[in-house]
């Protein structure tokens, strides 16, 4: 298998990542799929659902080798939290 | 059953073995950090050192409500007596042990005094008990 490696920066990520959320995907998938994690090809807009992030990054990387995957849990502002309550504002 | 000990610097550490594509090994103590939500963070350097397989992009909020995006990428994990693959938040500090690793385990910390010797097996009260819960 060829090594993964992110050609973008984190910041480029997140800009495009939440685009692509917010204007594409996240009308597709939100219903039903709380608590879900969606990675999302931030280059051709390509995602999947799955329980875990390592599934739904595994279904991403056999559609698209070179995927550039954002990962979002959806209906949630982050997929982790270090130490802290989520956020109480809605995304 | 795993254990662990609370550290003298008032920490509950953990062992793990961690494992990459090309089978090589490396033990690492782990801080069990239960305001941590995801599997396991490493340091870029272990990271590197193992090539581990990077698999995207994400987002954590911070305790002080601040957000931050973090590299993920994928390992796998002896945890108890099981091989377990398991995304790794990419973070520069001493490697943590959050919930979803916890996730199914009855955990119990005796948070008494530190105890000097780590890995002896002096007191078993200073040691963490690491029990999968029967389902």
């Amino acid at each position: 298998m060829a090594m993964r490696f992110p050609r973008y920066s984190k910041e480029e990520f997140a800009r495009r990542g939440d685009e692509i959320y917010e204007t594409q995907v996240r009308p597709q998938v939100e219903a039903g799929n709380h608590g879900k994690i969606v990675a999302i090809d931030i280059e051709t807009g390509a995602f999947e659902v799955a329980d875990e992030i390592l599934t739904a990054t595994g279904s991403l990387f056999q559609r698209i080798p070179t995927a550039q995957p954002w990962i979002v849990r959806i209906g949630q502002r982050a997929v982790h939290r270090f130490g802290s309550r989520s956020l109480k504002k809605p995304i | 059953m795993m254990h662990g000990v609370v550290n003298t610097n008032c920490e509950a550490t953990i062992p793990i073995v961690i494992i990459n594509e090309k089978r090589q090994t490396r033990l690492i103590d782990a801080v069990i950090d239960t305001g941590y939500t995801g599997y396991l963070s490493l340091p870029s350097e272990i990271i590197t050192d193992l090539d581990l397989s990077w698999t995207g992009v994400d987002r954590g909020t911070l305790g002080d409500g601040s957000e931050v995006t973090f590299e993920v990428y994928a390992v796998t994990v002896i945890w108890d007596g099981q091989y377990r693959n398991i995304p790794v938040n990419q973070a520069e500090t001493d490697p943590l042990v959050g919930m979803s690793l916890l996730y199914g385990y009855d955990l119990r910390i005796r948070a008494l005094e530190p105890t000097v010797r780590p890995f002896s097996t002096g007191s078993v009260s200073q040691y963490i008990h690491t029990l999968p819960v029967a389902s």
